[in-house]
C-alpha cells in the first residue's frame, strides 16, 4: 500500500511541474506591459525600462520559466501583486482558507444529499422517490451554478427574509453558498451512485447474500455500496475541481472574500501575478485532491492492494528463488 | 444489411446506425431533448423573425417592465425586450457551443488518433500532457486563459475548446486502441494505405458514436462554460445578447425586478437539459450495454 503512495506522489511531481508551465506560460502570452501596470500610464521610458529589467522580462522565456519554478519550488514565492505590492502568496494564503471551507462545506452536502439519495433512488427503483430525485438531479445538472446561486438569493433572501445574501461574517453567511454549490454538484454524484448501485445489487454475489438470509440493509450496506462507490469516489474527486471552478463564481455572486473572488477581481484589474498564483495553487488543490481520490481507491478497490501485494511476493519468491541457487 | 420481419415475412433493413435510431426515438426522454434543441437552433437560425422587436432596440419609457402582453418576458434597464434578447441569445449561445466542440473535436480527435496509433514514446507524452492539461480543473482553465486573451467571441471559444481538447483526446484513443488491432486495419496496411489515410479514413469513422455522445454531452458544457464566462465579464461583451451577460447585468436589479434574472437563467437551463437528456439518450442508443 506504502509502494502504492509512494508511486501515485512521484506521479504528482511532473504533473504539478506541467501545470506551472502551463500557468507561466498563459500569463507569458498576455498582452500587456507589467512595467507599466506596476508604475501607472504616466511612468517615464526609462522608469519602465528599469522595471522591466529589474522584473528580468527581457529574459528569454525558458530562463523566465526557470526562475518561475525555481522561486515557486524552493522559496515559495509567487511574485508580488501590481495593486498592493505585497508578495502574492501571502495574500492568497490569507484568502484560501475561506475558499477551502466553502469547498469543504458544499463536497459534505453533495455527498451526503447524492450518496444517500442514490442508494435509495436504486435500491426503490421506480418508485415515487426514485422518479422525484432522478427529475431534480436532472434539473440540477443542467442549472448554472452561478444562476443556481442568484434564484437562492432571490427567494431565501429577498423573498422570505430567511438568510443572508452576501458576504462572509457568520455561519448563517455560509448556508446559501455552501448549498448552492453542494446540492448543484450533488446531482451528478446522486445519477452516478444510482447507475453504480443499480449495476452492483443485481450481480450474482447480492442474489448470495440475500440467499443466506441476510438482512436487506446489511446486504446494501456491507455488501453493494462498498463496490458501488468506485466510480461514485471517482466523480466526488472530478465534482471537486468543478467545486473549485464554481467557487470563483459563487464567491463573486455571495460576494464571499475567498480566493475565487480574488482571482476575479484581479482579472479586471489586470493584477496577473495574483491570477497566476491563484490558478495554480486551485490547480494544486485539486491534483491532491485526486491523488486522495487515488489512494482511497486502494482502499475500496482491495484488486489494487491485492495487485501491489502479488507484485511483492513474486520479487520475494525471486529473491529466494536466487538465494537458494 | 437486411433481415427477414419474424411476423411480416418482410425484409428489414438493418444497420448500426438505423438501429441506434430507432433505439433513440424509443426514449421520450431524448427526443424531447430532440426536439427541444431543434427549437432552439430554429430560434437561433430564425431569430430575425420570431423576435417580436430588435435586441438593441431600447425603450427609455417601457424599462423594467414585468411580463406583459406588449413585452411577454418584461424589458431590461434599457427597455430592451428580454424575449427578443433571449431568441438573439440562442444565437450566441449554440455558436459557441458548436464551433468550441468542433475545434476540440478536430484537434482532440486528432491528437488521440495518433497518440492512440502509435503508441510507444508517441502515445505516453501525448497522453502525460493530456493528463496535465486535465489536472486544471475545465472552468479554471478557461477563465484563466480567457483572462489573458481578453474578452470575446472567438477567445471564449478558443478558452472553451482547449479546456475540453484532453477529453476528446481520451475518448478517440482508447476506441483507437481497440479498432487497430482488427482485421480490416492490417488489411489496410497490407494493400499499402498510409498512416493517415488509415486514421482519417478507417479509424476515425469507426470512432464516430463515441466522439457524437462526447459531443453532445460536451456542448452542454460548453454553452454552461461559455455563460459563466460572460457572467463573469470575461466573454461576449454588451450589448450582445448573450444569456449569461444578461444575468450579469440583471444581477443588481435582483431585489426590485427579478423577471431579468429568471428568464435568461431559464433558457440556459431548457438548452442544458435538452442536451444531456439528448446526450444520455444517444449514449444508450449507440451503447445499449451501458443502459441501466
Amino acid at each position: 500500500m506504502s509502494k502504492y503512495i509512494g508511486k501515485r506522489l512521484l506521479m504528482m511531481i511532473p504533473v504539478l511541474l506541467g501545470v506551472m508551465i502551463i500557468v507561466f506560460t498563459i500569463n507569458f502570452l498576455t498582452p500587456g506591459d507589467p512595467a507599466r501596470m506596476i508604475l501607472g500610464d504616466g511612468a517615464t521610458p526609462e522608469a519602465l525600462a528599469q522595471v522591466t529589467e529589474e522584473l528580468g522580462l527581457n529574459d528569454p522565456y525558458l530562463v523566465q520559466l526557470g526562475r518561475y519554478i525555481g522561486n515557486v519550488v524552493f522559496k515559495l514565492d509567487l511574485g508580488e501583486s501590481y495593486m498592493t505590492g505585497k508578495p502574492v502568496f501571502e495574500e492568497i494564503a490569507s484568502r484560501f482558507p475561506t475558499t477551502v471551507k466553502l469547498a469543504i462545506f458544499s463536497v459534505s452536502i453533495s455527498v451526503l444529499v447524492g450518496v444517500s439519495a442514490g442508494i435509495i433512488s436504486a435500491t426503490k427503483q421506480y418508485s415515487i422517490f426514485d422518479r422525484i430525485a432522478t427529475s431534480f438531479s436532472l434539473l440540477g445538472v443542467s442549472m448554472p451554478t452561478f444562476w443556481a446561486g442568484l434564484m437562492a438569493v432571490l427567494i431565501f433572501s429577498v423573498k422570505l427574509g430567511w438568510l443572508p445574501a452576501s458576504g462572509s461574517y457568520g455561519p448563517e453567511y455560509w448556508v446559501l453558498p455552501s448549498f448552492t454549490l453542494g446540492l448543484h454538484s450533488s446531482a451528478t454524484v446522486m445519477r452516478m451512485t444510482r447507475s453504480s448501485m443499480l449495476e452492483v445489487i443485481r450481480a450474482d454475489y447480492i442474489r448470495t447474500a440475500r440467499a443466506k438470509g441476510q438482512k436487506e440493509k446489511w446486504v446494501i450496506i456491507t455488501h453493494a455500496l462498498k463496490n458501488a462507490m468506485i466510480p461514485v469516489v471517482t466523480v466526488i474527486g472530478m465534482q471537486f475541481g468543478g467545486l473549485l471552478g464554481g467557487s470563483l463564481l459563487i464567491e463573486t455572486v455571495f460576494a464571499i472574500p475567498g480566493l475565487g473572488k480574488y482571482i476575479i477581481d484581479s482579472i479586471s484589474t489586470r493584477d496577473y501575478p495574483v491570477v497566476q498564483g491563484g490558478v495554480l495553487l486551485l490547480a494544486i488543490s485539486f491534483s491532491l485532491v485526486n491523488l486522495l481520490v487515488d489512494i482511497l481507491y486502494a482502499y475500496l478497490d482491495p484488486r489494487i492492494k491485492s495487485q501491489y501485494k502479488a507484485a511483492k511476493k513474486k520479487k520475494g519468491g525471486a529473491k529466494n528463488a536466487e538465494s537458494t541457487c | 444489411m437486411q433481415k427477414a420481419h419474424a411476423e411480416t415475412g418482410k425484409t428489414v433493413k438493418t444497420g448500426f446506425w438505423r438501429d441506434a435510431w430507432h433505439r433513440l426515438c424509443k426514449n421520450k426522454g431524448a427526443m424531447l431533448g430532440l426536439f427541444l434543441l431543434l427549437a432552439l437552433i430554429l430560434c437561433a437560425l430564425f431569430a430575425g423573425v420570431l423576435a417580436p422587436y430588435p435586441y438593441d432596440l431600447q425603450d427609455y419609457s417601457h424599462t423594467f417592465e414585468g411580463p406583459s402582453a406588449l413585452h411577454l418576458l418584461g424589458t431590461d434597464n434599457f427597455g430592451r425586450d428580454i424575449l427578443s434578447r433571449i431568441i438573439y441569445g440562442a444565437r450566441i449561445s449554440l455558436l459557441v457551443g458548436f464551433s468550441s466542440i468542433i475545434t476540440a473535436i478536430i484537434v482532440g480527435g486528432l491528437l488521440g488518433a495518433i497518440s492512440g496509433f502509435y503508441g510507444g514514446r508517441v502515445d505516453n507524452a501525448l497522453m502525460r500532457a493530456m493528463d496535465i492539461l486535465m489536472s486544471i480543473p475545465g472552468m479554471l482553465m478557461a477563465i484563466s486563459l480567457a483572462a489573458a486573451m481578453g474578452p470575446g467571441l472567438a477567445n471564449m471559444v478558443i478558452a472553451i475548446a482547449i479546456a475540453d481538447i484532453p477529453g476528446y483526446a481520451r475518448v478517440v484513443r482508447s476506441s483507437v486502441l481497440t479498432i487497430k488491432d482488427q482485421e480490416y486495419i492490417e488489411a489496410a496496411q497490407c494493400i499499402g494505405a498510409s498512416d493517415s489515410r488509415i486514421i482519417l479514413r478507417h479509424i476515425i469513422p469507426n470512432c464516430i458514436a463515441p466522439i457524437i455522445v462526447q459531443a453532445t454531452l460536451g456542448m452542454a458544457g460548453a454553452i454552461l462554460s461559455a455563460s459563466s464566462l460572460s457572467f463573469l465579464g470575461l466573454g461576449i461583451q454588451p450589448p450582445t445578447p448573450e444569456w449569461g451577460s444578461m444575468l450579469s447585468a440583471a444581477r443588481q436589479y435582483i431585489m426590485n425586478y427579478p423577471h431579468m434574472c429568471i428568464f435568461p437563467g431559464v433558457a440556459i437551463m431548457i438548452t442544458i437539459f435538452a442536451l444531456n437528456m439528448l446526450g444520455d439518450g444517444l449514449r444508450d442508443a449507440l451503447d445499449p450495454r451501458l443502459k441501466n
